[in-house]
């Protein structure tokens, strides 16, 4: 994998009958790392949420201000206050610390172990164990060079249904099965996480004995789009900007009949476009060699920018037809980690035509919503103008 | 096997065409019957490049002539008529 994108997604159910979860999961983005915390308090409610959120607020200030993490493990162990009632300092955590360079490092305190999948199938992976002020903690520490998954949740989930449906709770060995299977027919960490969260409100019948909580990180290469909409204002600058377009990582897509006359002439080769895929609201779609999608330009893209507004970044909301090319483009946008738009910025006389019926917005303010709408939902997103 | 004499129709499908109707042209062309469909190669463009104030949209070329304000019953005429032609 050329450079690392991990994202993370989790999710819980508090005890039944409680107001605030004893779990808590909390994750941030250091300069060169993402950092997941799953932390479970000692006991539920009140007391287990002020130590469980004492412990994550407590890495993950730590780690932002990069502070190595044995010295924030050290740091938790001795600050933890002591439990009244059972004499004891105590909140399980677990830390998951994804570097760009691939570079894993997995410190469990008391949780369940974590469970590691790499390209669909369980991995066991030697950890260590360290003695840190009498407590024993389990490392992990390896190079991501592939696909991964790795999830970590609290015992709320080892004991799903215990007593009830299921006589000793799911079991991890159960789970990790179950994860396992998921996880490779779906490839999708959010799609995964809620199905398990649900398998475990059913098993206990919809009243949970005990906070629940799992939480999963997805580490992959980045993936990139580069999409390049309406023609260069300079005409002399049309060669330039179709090499440029051409010679940036990632998939390529052109919004835009003038655009991609441009790159066909260039490359000398033909858009092919598929008659079927007409819509009575967006033109069809597409293809060009070298180029993944082509769709025409300024409708496409305020038909996208409607479905990434009303979809709240799940790519799941979207409609399913695969023949429209403005859910295509959705679902391409939603996949990437980092979008680029070149975006050209001659004016098309046509569009100033009075006996067209409809006003066609400017194609640079349809690209700088499309661009505010992607950022909020997480994507680096850089525009050229050209 | 016979050989089909066939012509070209290319519909353009850009931003302007689509907002003036070109839809609809697609949809008359489909549904064309298969005696007629036969001899086309239907196609269609992202953009003609050349609608400006003089050639209004929906453009459409038949056999490298290019139409302009085409209506689906214009396009069926012009059709019908290459048809003709070549029978």
């Amino acid at each position: 994998m050329k450079e690392i994108k991990p994202i993370c997604y989790y999710k819980g159910w508090t005890k039944y009958g409680e107001e605030l979860s004893g779990d808590r999961v909390k994750h941030c983005l250091t300069s060169n790392s993402l950092v997941l915390v799953l932390s479970d308090g000692l006991g539920s409610g009140v007391k287990a949420n002020i130590l469980s959120t004492l412990t994550t607020e407590i890495f993950l200030t730590m780690l932002e201000e990069g502070i190595q993490l044995p010295d924030v493990v050290e740091t938790i162990l001795k600050t933890l206050p002591i439990c009244e009632e059972r004499k004891i300092s105590y909140s399980t955590f677990t830390i998951i610390q994804v570097f760009k360079d691939g570079r894993v490092k997995v410190v469990n305190f008391d949780n369940p172990d974590p469970v590691f999948i790499a390209d669909s199938s369980l991995l066991k992976i030697p950890s260590e164990e360290r003695i840190v002020h009498g407590k024993k903690l389990k490392l992990w520490e390896f190079r991501a060079n592939r696909r991964m998954y790795i999830y970590t949740f609290s015992d709320g989930i080892l004991y799903a249904g215990l007593g009830k449906l299921l006589n000793f709770g799911w079991g991890y060995e159960n789970i990790s099965d179950y994860l396992e299977k998921s996880t490779r027919k779906y490839d999708d960490l959010k799609y995964v996480v809620d199905n398990i969260m649900e398998v475990v409100y059913n098993y206990y019948g919809g009243q949970p004995g005990d906070d629940a909580t799992l939480a999963g990180v997805h580490i992959r290469e980045k993936k990139r789009v580069i999409i390049f909409t309406g023609p260069p204002l300079n005409l002399e600058e049309d060669e330039k900007v179709v090499k440029m377009f051409l010679s940036n990582e990632g998939e390529k897509i052109i919004c835009g009949g003038t655009t991609s006359n441009i790159v066909s002439r260039y490359i000398n080769k033909e858009v092919d476009m598929d008659l079927s895929t007409i819509k009575p609201d967006v033109p069809p779609f597409g293809k060009l060699e070298g180029v993944g999608l082509v769709t025409e330009g300024v409708l496409t893209l305020t038909k996208t920018s409607e479905l990434l507004e009303k979809c709240n970044g799940d790519k799941n909301k979207l409609p399913s037809d695969k023949k429209n090319a403005a859910v295509i483009l959705a679902k391409k946008l939603l996949d990437a980690d980092e979008c680029k738009f070149i975006v050209g910025q001659r004016i098309n006389p046509v569009y100033q035509n009075p006996e067209l019926p409809f006003s066609i917005s400017i194609r640079k303010s349809i690209v700088e919503k499309l661009a505010t709408t992607l950022q909020q939902y997480g994507k680096d997103v850089e525009i050229i103008k050209v | 096997m016979e050989n089909l004499k066939k012509f070209n129709v290319e519909i353009c499908v850009g931003t302007a065409c689509h907002l003036m109707g070109s839809n609809a042209l697609v949809n008359m062309v489909e549904n064309l019957s298969e005696d007629i469909k036969k001899h086309l190669n239907i196609k269609c463009s992202l953009c003609f490049g050349n609608c400006n104030k003089e050639q209004i949209p929906p453009i459409v070329k038949v056999n490298g002539i290019t139409y302009t304000s085409v209506t689906p019953e214009k396009l069926k005429e012009i059709i019908l008529s290459c048809l003709e032609g070549i029978k």
